[in-house]
């Protein structure tokens, strides 16, 4: 049946180029193409080594094409992925395959709208659910199943979804069906206006035998005190709501989730030989309350945001671990940052324990010069310091010739937690920065960047340059170093004398871009770092090589 | 707004079902034949293999003659700590870890090398989570048993040499690309290893792969095996002595099994285990 849409898209796709060739007005038809091809260029000294890709493959990439059709109130789309000795999945094994990797057909039928095929999708801010793709870490979770929206009225909106989840080009077991009424309600007067914008969803993911067997043959190796009663279905429901009035912003969500057989691999198990060791599957319900306030009048925004998670592991079966089969999505409480030393440490979402909150200020205080600070604290739920960061930020403006940023971060970092490294005490990072761009005309403008990371822990000290060369609108010339200044033991060492190396990690890089087209070459050496989207993050080894990528929309 | 009520109705008269609870069967042991190869990738700075060794442990308890286990510390998180009076690293060791690629991180472990539909779905050969291992040990448990692996072994105390031969001895008529793997292993080592962020200095370590007799990943045995007639292949080995406390014989295991190596194959089809000292 799959097989038959796949080719009826396909079908419709040609029909639609055909038709679209012949009669311009009847559809729209667009598109778009993304792919990288990686160089791998061993280098032992900095651990790029020992996988697949630089032992002998040497190179791998990925690409995906996808097409959409949008004709009479049809919308379609089909999307070929291709991964070819790609390290996405993970970053130290290879991995092959192509196919379709999503197809889709909506059609609006006066308030109805209907959509089958690979879907995604969220509710709320996605605690309770959330299909999406992340091609960074080689995330997509869609949903290849059916959802139907009713519009109850102008405002008031109730959708139901029922299918199983995408993994690769197969799909995850267990069933997951929900749904949600989302609306709009406009109170008080013209002169204070607020308005509300609540909704409540429901999940419910079904197990299937097989995978049932799999917890019920873990259950059973369990001493009798431990053992739990595993139950094939599980319920989520999820409360939000966003309350605007005038200046400020509320956003609030509650959400539960009914005990299930989820993995915690921090909880101890006691062997049939009385030695304790960790990780079992336990049963309890979990929760999750997460409230954003936003303030902004003049020159002033602040920002405030609080999470606290209690056991809300959902997977599309409780045996994956990881990034594997995630259903839902929590917000990460932490600033995203974007310099390459302020970034490296970056904290990924807990789901079985954190407390986190994290204020925002921003304030413009003359045209010229503008600041931020932003402090976040994200604990576990006993108390424990996972992460912490400090960061306020100056930026000095002239006229539209020059733009000067500078600022400092002050870091606590759980490496041990976050990396799951044994025996590494808590990271502690001092890094200011400064970048610089200054404009020569409207095309062409040179940028410079510095940091410095002062750390004693994991790989000592750094210090990052970079230069970048635009020459709008088509090209972007970028030199950098990463240069470890005060190296550590957990530094690359000197294979003779064993003493630690001060290595600069170069990147070259040229960007040529031509309208809808992007095309970037870089040579890169890499240290092995976290790699984040969203909350969602996973440690990457060591690159050295060369990278192409390439993204047209069409 | 009325219709909004009935839906949420629904949605409660759902969640409120309840659902027959599932029952947890008592264990019963499976009879088998089969001794099933068990490899686990480990090191002293590995701080969930404490766990995935125990656990190991509990399920070769449960399946005294069915489980032969090696504790391979090859290159990841296996330089000593500290505290570590011994480097159990070794250039087998560091072969093998590289050869079972493709793993996610430490503990991983291998089931007759068996390649699991559902790990190659997520790009994995290695096992990472400890506690399903028993499953896999069971599932490997539950093939019918096609071959008997016998070691015979003399070992000469004092000039510490070691002839073993390797008898294997066919249940049924099989063709294929055999090769045959004896690996030493010690146990009873006392040594730091970190647990969980702790350092336990007086951890016992067990099943340490100390050498590989043959290849890392084996020597060639035969190519066809004809029912109920046995193949053997003999090694002298001799056990060194360092000096530091290692080497051990009485505390020394003589691991050895039958590779089907045909193809993408790797799977293990019998293995057996000997004290080095009875």
């Amino acid at each position: 049946m799959i097989k038959f849409i796949r080719k009826a898209i396909w079908g419709l796709l040609v029909l639609g180029c055909v038709s679209q060739m012949s009669a311009q007005d009847q559809g729209v038809f667009s598109g778009n193409f993304e792919s990288n091809f990686n160089v791998f260029l061993r280098d032992s000294l900095i651990n790029a080594n020992n996988t697949p890709q630089y032992d002998r493959q040497l190179t791998g990439g990925e690409a995906w094409l996808n097409l959409n059709y949008s004709v009479k109130g049809f919308n379609m789309g089909v999307r070929f992925d291709m991964f070819n000795n790609s390290n996405l999945l993970n970053p130290t094994s290879s991995y092959t395959d192509q196919g379709i990797g999503r197809w889709f057909i909506n059609k609006q039928i006066n308030k109805f709208n209907v959509e089958v095929g690979y879907i995604y999708d969220q509710i709320g801010s996605g605690i309770i659910y959330r299909a999406w793709e992340s091609r960074p870490l080689l995330i997509d979770n869609s949903l290849l199943g059916a959802k139907v929206t009713y519009d109850l009225s102008e405002d008031w909106k109730i959708k139901g979804f029922s299918g199983k989840q995408k993994f690769l080009f197969g799909e995850n077991a267990g069933i997951i069906k929900g749904g949600s009424i989302e609306g709009y309600l406009s109170l008080g007067s013209e002169e204070s206006p607020i308005s509300l914008s609540p909704g409540i969803g429901f999940v419910n993911r079904t197990l299937n035998d097989e995978t049932m067997n799999l917890i019920i043959d873990n259950v059973k190796t369990y001493i009798d005190d431990e053992r739990i009663k595993p139950v094939y279905n599980t319920y989520l429901t999820s409360i939000f709501n966003t309350l605007s009035y005038k200046n400020i912003t509320w956003y609030v969500e509650g959400a539960y989730k009914s005990a299930e057989a989820s993995f915690d691999p921090t909880e101890p198990r006691t062997e049939p030989s009385g030695v304790v060791t960790f990780g079992k599957f336990r049963k309890d319900p979990g929760s999750i309350i997460y409230s954003s306030l936003s303030f902004a009048k003049g020159k002033l925004g602040v920002t405030l945001e609080g999470k606290r998670t209690e056991n809300f592991d959902f997977r599309s079966d409780p045996n994956l671990s990881l990034n594997r089969g995630l259903v839902n999505y929590i917000p990460p409480m932490n600033r995203f940052n974007t310099y390459r030393m302020t970034a490296r440490y970056a904290p990924a979402t807990q789901v079985l324990s954190e407390l986190a909150y994290q204020a925002d200020v921003r304030y413009r205080f003359t045209k010229k010069i503008s600041g931020l600070a932003n402090y976040s604290n994200i604990t576990t739920l006993d108390g424990d310091l996972l992460y912490r960061e400090m960061l306020g930020e100056v930026v000095y403006k002239y006229k539209r010739k020059w733009q000067l940023t500078g600022g400092l971060q002050i870091q606590k970092y759980n490496q041990e937690v976050y990396e799951v490294k044994p025996e590494v005490p808590l990271v502690s990072t001092v890094t200011p920065y400064l970048d610089f761009l200054y404009k020569f005309s409207r095309k062409k403008s040179i940028r410079f960047e510095t940091q410095y990371m002062s750390t004693k822990e994991d790989f000592g000290s750094w210090f990052f340059a970079l230069a970048e060369v635009g020459l709008a609108p088509h090209w972007i010339f970028e030199a950098s170093m990463m240069y470890n200044i005060t190296p550590s033991k957990k530094s690359p060492q000197d294979p003779e004398t064993g003493e630690s190396l001060n290595i600069v990690y170069p990147t070259l890089g040229v960007v040529y871009v031509n309208k809808a087209n992007r095309f970037q070459l870089r040579y890169v050496k890499q240290v092995e770092g976290i790699v984040c989207s969203g909350g969602i993050c996973r440690l990457e080894p060591a690159f050295s090589g060369v990278k192409f990528s390439m993204s047209s929309n069409f | 707004m009325k219709n909004i009520i009935y839906l949420l109705a629904v949605v409660f008269m759902m969640i409120s079902c309840e659902e027959k609870m599932v029952i947890i069967p008592e264990f019963e042991p499976i009879d088998s034949g089969k001794v099933v190869y068990v490899e686990e990738l480990t090191g002293v700075r590995c701080p969930n293999c404490p766990t995935g060794s125990a656990r190991l442990e509990s399920i070769q308890a449960l399946y005294p003659d069915n489980v032969v286990i090696v504790a391979i510390h090859g290159i990841d998180l296996a330089k000593p700590l500290d505290e570590s009076k011994y480097d159990f690293r070794n250039e087998d060791a560091a072969d093998l870890e590289i050869f079972l690629k493709d793993w996610l991180g430490k503990p991983s472990a291998y089931f007759n090398r068996e390649r699991f539909q559902e790990l190659e779905a997520e790009g994995l050969w290695g096992h990472p989570a400890s506690g399903q291992w028993q499953t896999y040990v069971e599932r490997e448990l539950e093939k019918p048993q096609v071959m008997e692996v016998t070691i015979v072994k003399t070992f000469d105390p004092i000039t510490r040499v070691l002839d073993v031969t390797v008898a294997a001895l066919p249940l049924e008529n099989i063709s294929g690309e055999f090769k045959v793997s004896i690996m030493l292993t010690e146990s009873d080592i006392i040594d730091a290893q970190d647990d969980v962020g702790n350092i336990i200095e007086e951890y016992e370590h067990n099943h340490v792969l100390r050498d590989v007799i043959t290849n890392f990943d084996g020597d060639s045995f035969a190519s066809q095996f004809t029912k109920d007639q046995a193949q053997t292949k003999t090694y002298t080995y001799t056990i060194p002595d360092d000096g530091t406390g290692l080497w051990n014989p009485e505390h020394i295991e003589i691991i050895a099994f039958i590779a089907n190596t045909e193809g993408e194959s790797e799977e293990i089809l019998q293995a057996a285990q000997e004290h080095l000292v009875d």
